[in-house]
């Protein structure tokens, strides 16, 4: 049994220091226009894009009407401006394929009883299903702060969190290694104001259980801080909505009636036309969002008085 | 439950670890247990399937030993055969044989609807069934005595590392190690581990990373020129042997650590310079099996020269069949028979009008693989229509690099990814001989040289180029 702790010991030494070598020299070697490790999985991202212009741009300490949570419906459909126009200051904290895995440890690390007022979850279908490994990637190299990000890659339990963990590590110092000018401000992505090509539903993996786990825990967490949550269900295509609905309401609903919270449903009570108010399959346009944002302002602003 | 899952990582340590906890006589249950469990993480029905096939030839081998009288034996094999081949049929092959029937009904204008069956094939159902057939074979023939012990037996049947995608072992090398008392030996443990980390090694760093661009291009097969068919094909032919052969390791190695020794079932297959060398290479087990109970039993090589050449084209014909219910699997077979038969014909006027000089050799291993490659093609598409066209694509466009095809290769992958790639499969290239070497010293109880740095090394190379999606095993279909 000795020989083989000492075996293993020196196996684990010796495979941490090739590890580490081994991914320092490809993160240094070029490879078709970007360092090699970028080309080893799918789901290593360069630190960069919306998602780290949003964190550079958040800050922590400083004081929210609301904290907005979500995937690209949230950041490409709640925007601050608008918000600002009723007189909230909000920061959209939405981001990439955002699951409520992710959405979980982003409140709390920024959901704060002294910063934010309440938070806006803006719950789809998609934040549900898949593994969440998208977002992780995504939020893993463009979280300013390790706490949040460590958690994130802890609570993925995936073995290539390895390697995001290490190169976030050897990136740190580094710049973004791109912008985009359709970030806005305060978390805000624009969608281009057109009609693109519409795109029908795709049918997608299952609502998966743990990521209603989370919607539970995220639930009892706001609660425990005492900070109001508003579960906001933005509009969707009519094929979406058609396609998306029974399964998300069978799985969410009961749970939502369980801690007696209601969801704010704006599905289909917008008279919002698929080819006007959509730039894409599901995510709204500038139009779209400002119809929608002052419907959803009208209904919450009494909630927020109150 | 895939031994690339986060389920095996937890299940195998736990087994054994509380295998070396207990007394002897309570090992083979808790192996049993083990193994039903990792068979039910399937689908829990599956397990009644094994244990029927359990039962029966137990029983069957019981009654058989029973009497000397040869029409009574005789007729408790074809119990034994009818049932085991009657699963094999009816999870596997039923719908095949139904539509090719309906299509003879309809070319004969017969009106009659045969059924199609929504049956899920289940998994590792040819390895364990053969193996059955073997042992139930072995008594039938005198070669060895039945197994008194219901549950080694059964543990024979369900051995988790070989379960379901083998080696096929043989009961009279499995059964004695099932009754010897196996010691905690942290050196055969410490290269059974080092044996596993290598086909995890073939597993995810080759077979799942080719896969994808097998996958973009077969699946994408008319938009795809000939370099990028014969790319994707060599990639294909490396994907199932990092697959298969990765899977067998990891199998040999995990039962190695608790003290059991199987069967070889690869030896560096596309080093092979004849057909017949191939065959002695890939899919060992397999391959013996078919020589052992079907090929000798019809008369081998000692009938008459044209009843050898059926016996060959029969036993690869089934062997195709044994691999999927799908034509292609049989012209597959049929045509790794008819390059064996043309290569045992011509073995002699090609060595006296060749010689045997190194270009000879060397032009008779190119050739080997080129034949090799050409049937994976089989293997691989969906159907004979796709399998045509990629052929034809392949023969006639072999050096069409001209710009437009340069660029159609990276139309299926990213040119970064696709360079990683081609860099993987040059060093495992490079390694697999020397690797191969090493997993042989582990059965003479020696460790890998330099084990101490190759396999950690090995393990940075998993953590880093893996492809880490859970993609099953390609034998596990069959």
């Amino acid at each position: 049994m000795a020989k083989l702790i000492k075996n293993g010991l020196i196996g684990i030494a010796v495979a941490t220091t090739v590890y580490f070598a081994l991914f320092f020299v490809l993160t240094q070697v070029q490879l078709s226009g970007k360092p090699a490790i970028y080309w080893t999985s799918d789901v290593l991202f360069p630190k960069g894009g919306h998602a780290y212009q949003r964190f550079q741009e958040f800050d922590p300490q400083r004081q929210y009407d609301a904290l907005i949570l979500g995937s690209s419906h949230a950041y490409r459909g709640y925007d601050p401006r608008i918000f600002a126009e009723a007189g909230l200051e909000v920061f959209n904290l939405g981001s990439s394929s955002q699951t409520l895995m992710q959405t979980y440890q982003l409140a709390k690390a920024y959901a704060q009883p002294s910063t934010t007022s309440f938070v806006i979850l803006d719950l789809y279908e998609a934040a549900l299903i898949g593994d969440g490994m998208e977002s992780t990637a995504d939020l893993s190299q463009n979280l300013p702060e390790d706490a949040p990000a460590n958690a994130i890659l802890c609570a993925q339990a995936d073995i290539r969190g390895i390697n995001m963990w290490t190169l976030r590590q050897l990136m740190r110092a580094d710049s973004a290694s791109y912008l985009t000018s359709a970030y806005v401000r305060q978390g805000y992505v624009t969608s281009a104001d057109s009609v693109g090509q519409r795109a029908p539903y795709v049918e997608k993996a299952s609502i998966q259980d743990f990521q209603l786990h989370y919607l539970e825990e995220l639930i009892i967490l706001l609660r425990t801080r005492g900070i109001p949550l508003m579960l906001v269900y933005s509009p969707l295509p009519s094929d979406y909505v058609a396609a998306t609905v029974p399964a998300f309401d069978e799985a969410v609903l009961p749970i939502l009636e369980r801690y007696d919270h209601t969801l704010i449903d704006f599905r289909t009570r917008l008279p919002l036309k698929d080819e006007a108010h959509f730039y894409d399959a599901h995510h709204l346009n500038q139009a779209g969002v400002r119809l929608f944002n002052e419907a959803l302002l009208e209904r919450i602003q009494p909630l927020v008085i109150e | 439950m895939l031994f690339n899952s986060a389920e095996f990582l937890l299940f195998f340590p736990l087994v054994v670890a509380a295998y070396f906890l207990l007394p002897a006589r309570g090992r083979v249950y808790w192996l049993l247990a083990a193994s039903y469990y990792f068979y039910a993480a399937w689908k829990l029905e599956y397990v009644l399937l094994i244990m029927g096939s359990t039962l029966v030839d137990f029983w069957v081998a019981q009654r058989m030993a029973a009497t000397d009288h040869q029409p009574t034996r005789r007729r408790w094999l074809y119990l034994s055969l009818g049932f085991n081949l009657g699963l094999l049929a009816i999870f596997k092959y039923a719908n095949f044989l139904g539509e090719n029937l309906q299509l003879v009904f309809d070319n004969f204008n017969i009106m009659a609807e045969l059924p199609h069956w929504d049956f899920l094939l289940p998994v590792g159902i040819s390895f364990y069934t053969f193996q059955t057939l073997a042992y139930t074979l072995d008594v039938y023939h005198g070669r060895l005595q039945p197994e008194r012990s219901l549950a080694h037996f059964a543990l024979y049947v369900s051995f988790f590392p070989q379960l379901v995608a083998g080696p096929i072992e043989r009961a009279g090398r499995l059964l004695p190690q099932f009754r010897q008392k196996m010691s905690f030996d942290a050196q055969r443990i410490i290269g059974g581990v080092q044996q596993i980390i290598w086909g995890l090694c073939k597993k995810l760093v080759i077979a799942d990373r080719l896969g994808v661009y097998v996958g973009q291009v077969y699946g994408n097969y008319e938009a795809a020129d000939g370099p990028a068919l014969w790319l994707a094909t060599i990639f294909f032919a490396l994907q199932i042997y990092c697959d298969f052969s990765g899977y067998s390791d990891i199998a040999i190695g995990a039962a190695r650590v608790m003290g059991f020794e199987l069967m070889d079932n690869f030896h560096l297959p596309y080093l092979a310079r004849s057909p017949r060398e191939f065959w002695a290479r890939w899919h060992i087990s397999l391959s013996t099996w078919f020589r052992d109970y079907v090929y000798i039993p019809l008369g081998g090589n000692r009938v008459k020269r044209g009843r050898w050449l059926l016996n060959i084209l029969l036993v690869f014909a089934l062997s195709g069949l044994w691999h999927g219910a799908n034509w292609n699997f049989v012209i597959w077979g049929v045509g790794h028979a008819t390059l064996l038969i043309a290569s045992l014909l011509l073995a002699k006027t090609w060595q006296r009008v060749l010689g045997q000089g190194r270009g000879v050799k060397l032009l008779n291993w190119f050739l080997t693989l080129l034949f090799v490659l050409l049937l994976w093609v089989f293997f691989r598409a969906e159907n004979l229509s796709q399998s045509l066209h990629i052929l034809t694509e392949l023969l006639s466009t072999p050096f069409n690099w001209t710009a437009a095809a340069w660029q159609n290769l990276f139309n299926f992958r990213e040119a970064g990814r696709l360079y990683l790639d081609l860099f993987l499969v040059l060093a495992f290239i490079l390694a697999d001989p020397w690797l191969d070497g090493q997993v042989k010293r582990l059965r003479s109880g020696e460790s890998f040289r330099y084990g101490p740095l190759i396999v950690p090394t090995l393990l940075a190379i998993i953590l880093i180029f893996g492809y880490f999606g859970e993609v099953a095993f390609i034998y596990f279909q069959f």
